[in-house]
């Protein structure tokens, strides 16, 4: 792997962390078991929202994946090239450099601050954001008022699917019904696909939305008090680093179990959770890559991760006096469930 | 980039509005990949520090938020009516230490020393006479969290004194109350304002509550009518009491929590029997404490904490100008000493423990630790001197958890204490809680505690000097010295040895049964008797006290908190318990151990939400006969109090009007002496959340 960095300039600041780049890997992937000789190659550029990190991680597993996946249809043709992109372009009408694309078919913006650069280009490949929240992947669609069509800015969400997260409490709290969950500004923009899929699971939710910080003790005293467990929805308001001991506290009082929606919360005191790690979402997104047809590309609806993981606090479940199958018979279960997409 | 803090709301708007622009849509506050990814501060150590209900080696009572306000107590020490086998007198001005007697099992004396007492784990148990002063606790109600009242010694867990049982209480986190509350009360037992801030500043929050509290206790004015009740005499103990408590609580990193107290309780407390010989004074009171917490995680199942307080508390009082003003016998010639100027008892502690909570193994999980403790007392009138008397103590404790299957759970734990004055002791406890089913445990526990003699039995110098007419010549004057306290530093801590085997049914959402029986036998008690010492005037009436009784204790307890429909609560509880003394007579008629216990008590509070604005609460306490180390044997009462509540919103403010009347039918009933009689008591409380 080469690696070609600009130096960067203080320009803006998601502008300098970002980091586009090109795999010219994927080529002949596409193409199934054609012979590599006519099969156009394809190009797919990855756009990070910062150069290292889970960033970093889910590049390379998108990489071994793809790899995989090639070495499966006998395709080999592995070479990367990292490009930084280049911090000179203004705000707000960007247009993609067609050489720093490298005639890329395909753009996959992993994170938020990299989906919404790729929204601001104006005649761009079809881009599939990963590791996003839905919440923020709708919010901008919204905000771009139609100009982008789904088929050309899909996403695969970070977020659980509502169903999976009900299950999981199904299977560590069987006989628990009453559902409380905390909405704010993000959370409450999919109320209406986890009322649904309350409706299908047969517990009950005890929702309340707030508007600001000062609001969340209250409102969790007055949720926690008559529920039976608590529902943690990806929220910038309510379930933040800063809110995450008051919210923990909070159950821990009420000996209210916390189901959350990441590894961090289980390790920060959450009973339990449902989440997928950016290896995870790799695999997806070479799955889906490497299922698109030949020719221009339209990708497939937003969709939930596939992959995933349980994770339970044991500590937790001691102090709340609860006895809970191991983490592999869960995800047994859970994945055998049957989930509605959304 | 522009980080609009505190104005989230009008960032998202802001993107909203506009075309989208990168640079604002990175800002602050919008929902990305890192609240799922990125890692959070470990917070919820607090569960590992304590122990399922169904795995704790000893019976316990939770009284909740919920619980206090529906029971209408007027001040803390009210709500331990609701813990069966608890004894709650109020004690008027007899003895130095007026106000509420709290007691488990019996054994209850006017200073109730016999029990540990920690807020947030700061004993505030005193050390000249034991127990704690209730009434100068800086701690608002509206403050507490949820008490948690052990039933049983359990010295391994929660420290030296942890004799008969344990109170312990947990205040609010200053973060579940951000915001505004104001709460007035005004009737009866008298007035209090309490006001109350929460906030935030960065990473740490922070609460600071005042509160004033007109406090009429048990005032009878000569010229109260009559039919108050005609054994009782006038008398006060008026207490006007300001408090300011403040918390802070900081997340430094990832890993490391401190947590900063203080607190401050000062005002005036009325003293004194109408009319002549022991005239209406005040007693000016002053307490405080600073409190230090530090919380390392350092790892799953691996925490590390400091914990450092100080405690404070003063109380002065001058007789001088008062006594000397009424008739004393014609041979007296003035004031006793040390009466004759003004008295001033300061006593101090200051107290350091680490603690280190891990799990060796995964069955296995050990918490340990150690602390240091000094207390200073300084008081003329009660140990002869004005210079201090302190004594240290150091202690190490540990308790194992070990779960050989899943089914069963064994605790192991010790203490192992020095105290300059009495030794060394070490105090262990087995415990094994079996469950046959998830729901149910069976409990079975052996343990052994230690009561240290307080400063006033172990070297209390008590000795009142009168100057009298010299019956040898005419007018001169001469001293006749009357020793009324003489500790003799010979004393041994009083031993409990406990054995308890309980049944506790899980019922979910907080509802459980729990049937405890125990037997405990103490022995080495502490009592009071008389003997000649010290050149004073009148043989045969100094006071000392000796390792003299002992006492068995059978009782039988069941506890039932149930959630009975969406909108009902019960909690319930009954104890029976018959103690026999150790010796067939007792040295002194006041030791009547067998007494100090009803052999029959209830309580029940039960709480139902009428309506979204309605709230009504009935709570009925049943105490059979009992008389109490040096009170009077009083007959069974039956106390029903009530508490309606309407809750509602004023511009958008949360409000809620209570009204609250203990002992509804104004059946009068006696409490620890036979003069102390309780008639209707009712109050009124406003509330305000902003």
């Amino acid at each position: 792997m080469q690696r070609a960095t600009v130096p960067p300039l203080a320009f803006e600041p998601y502008l300098r962390h970002m980091t586009l780049v090109i795999g010219a890997t994927c080529l002949a992937v596409f193409c199934g078991g054609l012979p590599a000789a006519e099969t156009p190659e394809r190009t797919v550029a990855v756009l990070l929202s910062e150069p290292g990190g889970l960033y970093r991680e889910y590049f390379d597993a998108l990489s071994l994946s793809l790899e995989q996946g090639a070495a499966l249809g006998n395709t080999p043709g592995k070479r990367l090239r990292v490009v930084e992109l280049t911090p000179g372009q203004p705000a707000g009408r960007s247009r993609p450099d067609d050489a720093s694309l490298a005639g890329a078919s395909v753009i996959v913006a992993v994170g938020v601050q990299a989906m919404r650069a790729a929204a601001t280009w104006e005649s761009a490949p079809p881009v599939l954001n990963v590791l996003v929240p839905r919440a923020s992947h709708e919010k901008l669609l919204a905000e771009m008022g139609g100009t982008k069509r789904r088929g050309q800015f899909s996403a695969i969400y970070l977020d659980q699917p509502p169903a999976r997260q009900l299950n999981l409490i199904r299977q560590v709290l069987p006989g628990k019904r009453r559902v409380a969950a905390l909405l704010g500004p993000d959370s409450s923009l999919l109320l209406a696909p986890l009322r649904s899929a309350f409706q299908r699971s047969g517990l009950e939710l005890a929702a309340d939305e707030i508007g600001a910080e000062p609001e969340i003790g209250p409102a969790l005293s007055r949720l926690m008090g008559g529920a039976d467990v608590f529902l943690a929805l990806p929220d910038s308001l309510i379930f933040t680093r800063d809110t995450a001991r008051s919210v923990l506290m909070a159950a821990y009082r009420h000996q209210r179990p916390l189901i959350g929606f990441s590894q961090a919360y289980v390790t920060a005191g959450a009973l339990a959770a449902t989440f997928s790690t950016p290896e995870q979402i790799a695999r997806q997104s070479a799955d889906l890559l490497v299922a698109l047809p030949p020719g221009r590309v339209t990708l497939p609806a937003p969709s939930y991760p596939e992959y995933f993981s349980v994770a339970v606090n044991r500590s937790v479940a001691r102090a709340l006096g609860l006895d809970i199958p191991a983490d592999s018979s869960l995800l047994e279960a859970l994945t055998a469930m049957p989930e509605s997409r959304q | 980039m522009p980080v609009i803090v505190g104005r989230r709301k009008r960032l998202t708007a802001l993107v909203a509005a506009c075309s989208i622009s990168p640079a604002l849509a990175a800002g602050a506050g919008a929902l990305s990949e890192n609240d799922f990814l990125s890692e959070l501060p470990v917070v919820l150590s607090a569960t590992r520090l304590s122990q399922a209900t169904g795995d704790t080696p000893a019976a316990m009572t939770v009284i909740d938020r919920e619980t206090i306000r529906d029971s209408g107590a007027w001040d803390v020490a009210d709500l331990f009516r609701l813990v069966p086998g608890m004894i709650v007198a109020y004690n008027v001005d007899k003895e130095v230490v007026p106000g509420h007697v709290v007691s488990y099992h019996g054994l209850a004396d006017p200073y109730a020393k016999r029990m540990q007492i920690l807020i947030d784990g700061r004993s505030v148990y005193t050390p000249l006479f034991g127990g704690p002063i209730w009434s100068n606790i800086p701690l608002a109600p509206d403050d507490i969290e949820r008490i948690e009242v052990v039933r049983g010694p359990s010295a391994a867990t929660y420290g030296a004194n942890s004799f008969l049982g344990v109170i312990n209480i947990v205040t609010r986190h200053p973060a579940e109350i951000q915001g505004s509350m104001l709460s007035l009360s005004a009737g009866k037992p008298g007035s209090d304002a309490t006001v109350r801030h929460a906030g935030k500043s960065g990473a740490m929050d922070y609460r600071l509550t005042a509160q004033i509290r007109n406090d009429g206790g048990y005032t009878i004015n000569p010229d109260t009518p009559k039919d108050v009740g005609s054994d009782t005499h006038p008398r006060t103990d008026n207490k006007r009491i300001g408090n300011l408590s403040f918390r802070a609580d900081t997340q430094l990193t990832r890993r490391d929590e401190l947590q900063f107290q203080f607190g401050y309780s000062g005002g005036t407390r009325d003293t004194g029997d109408f009319p002549a010989e022991n005239p209406r004074r005040e007693k000016k009171i002053a307490s405080q404490f600073e409190l230090l917490r530090w919380q390392r995680d350092l790892g799953p199942d691996n925490q590390f904490s400091l914990r450092f307080y100080h405690n404070r508390d003063r109380l002065d009082e001058d007789s001088s100008q008062l006594i000397g003003t009424t008739a004393f016998p014609p041979f007296l010639l003035g004031v006793p000493a040390p009466f004759n100027a003004p008295l001033e008892h300061v006593a101090e502690r200051a107290d350091i423990e680490a603690q280190h909570i891990f799990a060796p193994a995964e069955n296995l999980r050990l918490v340990w630790g150690g602390g240091l403790r000094h207390d200073a007392v300084r008081s003329k009138l009660y140990l002869g001197s004005d210079d201090p008397l302190s004594y240290r103590q150091q202690n190490v404790f540990g308790n194992l958890e070990w779960r050989p299957v899943r089914a069963l759970v064994v605790n192991l734990g010790a203490m192992v204490e020095h105290n300059s004055f009495v030794g060394t002791k070490t105090s262990p406890r087995l415990g094994v809680n079996y469950h046959p089913t998830p729901a149910q445990t069976i409990r079975a526990a052996l343990g052994r505690a230690y009561r240290n003699p307080v400063l006033y039995e172990q070297q209390g110098d008590e000795r009142w000097i009168f100057p009298v007419l010299s019956p040898a010549g005419r007018g001169i004057p001469a001293s006749l010295p009357l020793q009324y306290i003489y500790g003799q530093n010979n004393l041994r801590p009083e031993r409990i040895d406990s054995r308890e085997l309980g049944y506790l049914l899980e019922l979910g959402r907080g509802s459980s049964v729990d049937i405890k029986y125990s037997y405990d036998t103490l022995t080495g008690l502490i009592e009071m008797y008389t003997f000649n010492c010290c050149g004073t005037s009148i043989p045969g009436t100094v006071r000392t006290f000796g390792n003299r009784g002992g006492a068995g204790v059978h009782s039988f307890e069941l506890q039932w908190q149930q959630r009975l429909t969406e909108n009902t609560k019960i909690h319930l509880g009954w104890s029976s318990a018959r103690i026999a003394n150790g010796s067939a007579a007792p040295a002194v008629a006041a030791y009547a151990y067998e007494r100090t216990a009803p052999r029959h008590a209830l309580n029940l509070l039960l709480a139902h939400q009428l309506s979204a604005g309605w709230r009504a609460s009935l709570g009925v306490y049943h105490v059979g006969s009992v008389q109490a180390i040096s009170g009077d044997s009083l007959p069974a009462y039956t106390r029903w109090d009530g508490r309606i509540a309407h809750q509602f919103n004023w511009q958008g403010r949360k409000g809620e009007l209570a009204l609250i009347a203990q002992n509804l039918g104004d059946r009068r009933y006696n409490e620890f002496y036979a003069d102390n009689v309780w008639g209707r008591r009712a109050y009124a409380n406003l509330r305000f959340e902003f």
